[in-house]
């Protein structure tokens, strides 16, 4: 049951590992906030369909899964969007089209495809939790690089000293590809090494297998 | 029950379930989404005609002219007594990247600039989105409609393009309401006396 919730956070974290939902991941964090009301969206919307789904696995012939996957994800999705411009609309107004863009980000369907549609309804549920973290947390990571350096500030706070110059790059697009490009870079190099390590205690006097091979990269869609 | 039915079954339960569903939180939402609407362009209105304690539409219906020729819409403020004291109109033009809208308020008679604000724009972060900067778009206050606004205001340090754009926008739409659209209300308003 553990193992479905902490599964997103490191070891299928949708955005560093599995490089899945990437439209959003590099749209929107030019801010730690902005980062951070994504990444709930998107959990609210995943835990929403994940358990609507299982709990409507048997019902749904498999015929016309996709079709009804993708109705009840547009509909939390509204159901999200409707919220945030009601209770946050400053928020709203930052995310824009991103947060319509929700439905076909591929992390919800995926993991409706994947997980959803054959487990029961709390497996799915500790499953998005764990997805829709990860994605929260990875996207909060980047929001906040960006911002700290192409700011100078952190969730709207000024943390940078006086007369720093602001990395304009770190705002445009760019500054979201080198930054992602280096985490991810980071986390396979950090992942390859402690596998490693605890490869080599566990089998010693075996000869230790080729690091990257414990790299699992799960593709379950491209790009959006 | 044939494969066929079920799967027409199966997708008419769930069309209707999140019909329910949406206008269900959508009756909830919406008059809160309305509200903010309305405070966030009384506020907007108020900043821009510092003036005005109220204000109403310009509708087509009131008058002999068609506002859309002249902006997306179109308010009358009022002082305490009801009198007018100027219009706040809403532009779009392009900016740098999608267009750019302005609200603007034009004090009367003279058809000064009470204020400017950018409501919506799709400017680079960092740089073209500074038009929403205070000291930038202060400066229009009580430039008159000379139709010559890009001489008498500063552009923004690497933001040169979408400065000009509000600029440009600001320019062009006080010039042809102070010239075409001012004459005709002026008419109207001493006819209705």
């Amino acid at each position: 049951m553990f193992a479905d919730l902490v599964r997103g956070l490191w070891k299928e974290n949708p955005t560093f590992r599995m490089m899945i939902g990437m439209c959003p991941t590099l749209a929107v964090t030019t801010t730690a906030t902005n980062g951070l009301a994504m990444g709930l969206s998107v959990a609210f919307v995943l835990v929403c369909s994940s358990a609507m789904i299982s709990l409507l696995r048997r019902q749904i012939p498999s015929e016309v899964r996709i079709p009804c996957y993708i109705v009840i994800i547009a509909t939390f999705v509204t159901v999200a969007d409707l919220f945030l411009a009601a209770f946050l609309p400053s928020i709203h107004r930052v995310l824009g089209l991103f947060v319509p863009l929700i439905v076909v980000n591929c992390i919800i369907l995926g993991r409706a495809e994947a997980f959803a549609s054959k487990m029961p309804v709390s497996r799915s549920i500790l499953d998005a939790l764990g997805m829709g973290l990860g994605f929260t947390m990875a996207l909060v990571i980047l929001g906040s690089i960006r911002e700290l350096l192409g700011f100078g500030t952190l969730f709207g706070t000024r943390i940078m000293w006086e007369g720093f110059t602001e990395w304009v790059i770190m705002i445009l697009p760019p500054g979201a590809f080198f930054t992602l490009g280096l985490l991810v870079g980071l986390i396979n190099w950090l992942s390859t090494n402690l596998s490693k390590g605890s490869a080599l205690r566990l089998r010693a006097g075996r000869r230790a297998k080729d690091g990257t091979a414990s790299v699992h990269i799960h593709r379950v869609g491209s790009g959006q | 029950m044939s494969s066929g039915a079920k799967m027409i079954l199966a997708l008419i339960i769930v069309s209707v379930g999140a019909g329910v569903v949406l206008a269900v939180v959508y009756n909830y939402a919406n008059p809160k989404i309305e509200e903010h609407a309305a405070l966030r362009l009384a506020d907007s209105i108020g900043a821009v005609l510092p003036e005005a304690s109220s204000f109403t539409k310009l509708e087509s219906a009131d008058v002999s002219f068609d506002p859309s020729s002249f902006a997306d819409e179109i308010y009358l403020g009022h002082d305490g007594q009801g009198e007018s004291v100027g219009l706040a109109f809403v532009v779009t033009g392009p900016g740098f990247q999608g267009g750019i809208k302005v609200l603007i308020g034009m004090e009367l008679p003279g058809c000064t600039i009470g204020g400017v604000r950018v409501l919506e724009h799709v400017e680079t972060p960092g740089l073209g989105a500074r038009i929403e900067e205070d000291w930038f778009t202060e400066q229009f206050i009580g430039k008159e409609a000379s139709g010559k606004l890009d001489k008498e205001i500063d552009t923004i340090t690497g933001a040169t393009i979408s400065s000009k754009a509000v600029t440009n926008i600001v320019n062009d739409y006080v010039y042809k309401i102070a010239q075409e659209l001012i004459p005709q209300l002026g008419v109207l308003e001493r006819g209705s006396r």
